[in-house]
């Protein structure tokens, strides 16, 4: 066997075991949105941003209203603040259990697809249903729908929900949390393959928090910096043959998502839930990509014990119709959040009128590439005693194992 | 009770169901399982042979219905959209995307330098499309309604009313009266003006009406905006693209 080619819908890996060689491309075609943006007034990047991508359009929507707001001057009320919170609780609720269910679970338990779930584990079913019904219900009070959210604007949100719908929310909360939690039961049990790898991680940091809205960009190489400064440290470069371009921390390969969170940040994800993980066994480091998996469900249980807390402290003090903050000024502003795949980058550049001059949006799955090209070519020589089936079945599981998203990374 | 047995005879008749995706954002896909519960019946009635995203291809036999939701961008996806078409029966044009080129069309606009690379189409401009589900993103109830009436055997039919009709039931105040911009009065309806119910917009992802009348649309807009910004807003969805925007 001198080359096997592995072509899922819009990616494609290729490995050749002889040479110990691999290469890893999108093949979605590029659509440009870094440039069609250019020309168009302020307020409707938010709106054409978060048509990147269907599964994480929330998060593309809430980076480049902070973006755009940094370059208006507009300072955002704490209400607002609070909002976008709990909606990326939901959309990261939303993001790994699609990721878990969808993808990953069916492979372990031998099904050809999601659907089958229902008939052959109907719990694990209903367990996924709870998950994506939750988050979706919380996309959908807070910003009007669940996919390219309508209310969430620069400056605050224009409109507001009934306090009813905020009640309903909080009843299905801990349906959802229970959920999660056999989610992370049953995800820590698997097999996942051994493969070791050092690899450098990026993401938001904070002193006090798990960070996910805003904080400083921490590397555990060393370098710290704050999200303006991003040029200075993250390359993006044009690759050959590949329609997506590859980003990497000053030329070294790093990897970004809920792996790298969980190393750095997990010491803030609060008592409850580090007793549960103590209680299976899970370690504070975990250095396998495939655990990506397991970091998954346990951020899916964090931000489902985060989104009832958020909940909490919103009906205490009311949701208030708060007016949208008009711009004061046109510069220009970057921002930073943590998307479930990872760190995601929006930087606008304004005229006078408020016209976009420049744009450039960093995805994590441009970041993430790289890493995963060179985790396939490591591995390569492993894959080789494999039979054939089985190493198929391997490569798959590490390209989904990163949670690469193919509309992200080609952008 | 002498019809049951005919019934369930029908159903078992099930037909098979491809979904494929091209350049796009993949979330009409998603939006699809947004109701389970309907979902979830749909089943009952179809086969689903292709779904998962990351799965991978394999042509099994021919499919009854293809959903198809992206816009071709390459030739090599040119090639692979009429391999489809004479892999199905039926083929459905799902979102904005497929049906007008979606946001990435704008880049038509662009100098062709900078892109390197040709206009973006619509699915209909290569292929024969039977049916349409307008929207970014789509409303699944539309798209469960055409699956249905295709199962038995009706013909579907998009709403032809603009959005304007939705929103004045819906009670909401007139975007346009206030001098902000709105695309709902030559916009496909259909909708239940969700954007207006929640303070926004209209941009006008569903397409254009039947005989939409921009002209006076312009003219109302130029009160309070320059002629770039409308021809801007008019440009999202790539609506320019399918000026005269037939039903089907």
């Amino acid at each position: 066997m001198k080359e096997k080619i592995l072509k899922t819908e819009n990616m494609v890996s290729c490995t050749d075991l002889k040479n110990s060689q691999a290469q890893i491309g999108a093949f979605e075609s590029e659509r440009f949105f870094e440039k069609i943006l250019v020309g168009r007034k302020f307020w409707e990047a938010p709106i054409i941003t978060s048509r990147i991508c269907g599964n994480c359009s929330a998060i593309h929507n809430i980076t480049s209203i902070k973006a755009i707001e940094s370059a208006c001057s507009i300072n955002p009320s704490l209400q607002t603040q609070k909002l976008r919170k709990l909606m990326i609780c939901g959309q990261m609720i939303y993001s790994h259990s699609l990721h878990l269910y969808w993808e990953v679970l069916p492979d372990f338990v031998g099904i050809g697809s999601f659907f089958e779930l229902q008939k052959s584990h109907p719990d694990l079913f209903q367990n996924a249903i709870s998950l994506i019904r939750y988050a979706e219900k919380i996309l959908e009070t807070f910003g009007g729908r669940t996919m390219h959210l309508i209310a969430s604007v620069p400056g605050g949100f224009k409109s507001y929900p009934k306090k009813q719908s905020a009640k309903i929310l909080l009843a299905e909360s801990q349906d959802a949390l229970g959920a999660a939690e056999k989610t992370l039961r049953l995800i820590a049990f698997l097999n996942y393959p051994f493969l070791e790898t050092k690899r450098a991680f990026i993401t938001l940091h904070k002193s006090d928090e798990y960070a996910f809205y805003e904080g400083d960009i921490w590397a555990n190489t060393g370098e710290h910096f704050e999200a303006k400064d991003y040029s200075n440290f993250i390359y993006e470069e044009l690759m050959p043959q590949n329609r997506a371009k590859f980003g990497t921390l000053m030329g070294k390969k790093v990897m970004v998502g809920a792996l790298a969170r969980y190393n750095q940040n997990g010491a803030f994800l609060g008592e409850k839930i580090k007793k549960l993980i103590n209680n299976l066994g899970v370690p504070k480091t975990l250095n396998n990509p495939f655990y990506n998996i397991l970091a998954e469900a346990i951020e899916c249980y964090f931000f489902a014990a985060l989104s009832i807390d958020l909940l909490h402290s919103l009906m205490a003090e009311g949701i208030k119709n708060e007016p949208v903050i008009p711009p004061a000024e046109f510069t220009s502003g970057i921002a930073a959040c943590e998307a479930p795949q990872g760190i995601l980058l929006h930087h606008y550049e304004l005229n006078k009128e408020g016209f976009i001059t420049k744009c450039n949006v960093i995805t994590p799955a441009v970041l993430n590439l790289p890493a995963l090209e060179l985790d396939l070519k490591q591995t390569a020589s492993k894959f080789k005693e494999m039979p054939d089936h089985e190493r198929c079945q391997t490569i798959d599981l590490l390209v989904k194992a990163y949670d690469i998203c193919s509309p992200c990374a080609t952008h | 009770m002498e019809n049951e047995p005919q019934i369930n005879k029908m159903k078992s008749a099930r037909k098979t169901l491809a979904m494929f995706s091209l350049a796009s954002c993949q979330g009409c896909r998603l939006e699809m399982l947004n109701s389970y519960k309907d979902f979830g019946h749909l089943l009952e009635y179809f086969d689903i042979k292709i779904f998962r995203s990351k799965q991978r291809i394999n042509f099994e036999g021919a499919f009854d219905i293809a959903i198809i939701e992206g816009n071709p961008d390459t030739a090599e996806q040119a090639e692979f959209l009429k391999k489809i078409r004479r892999y199905s029966n039926t083929i459905i044009a799902m979102g904005a995307c497929a049906h007008l080129g979606g946001i990435q069309s704008e880049r038509n606009f662009l100098p062709q330098k900078l892109t390197g690379k040709e206009k973006a189409k619509s699915v209909s401009d290569i292929i024969r499309v039977e049916y349409v589900i307008p929207g970014c993103p789509i409303d699944p109830k539309e798209l469960y309604h055409c699956l249905m009436d295709l199962y038995w055997g009706k013909i579907f039919c998009l709403p032809d009313l603009s959005v304007c009709f939705e929103c004045r039931q819906n009670g909401n105040k007139c975007l346009l009266r206030d001098n902000k911009l709105c695309l709902g009065p030559v916009t496909r309806g259909g909708c239940d003006s969700i954007c207006v119910n929640n303070g926004e917009a209209c941009f006008g992802c569903r397409g254009f009406k039947a005989e939409p009348n921009i002209k006076k649309l312009k003219e109302q807009l130029s009160a309070f905006m320059t002629e770039e910004e409308i021809e801007n807003s008019l440009t999202i969805f790539g609506q320019k693209n399918k000026p005269e925007s037939k039903l089907q």
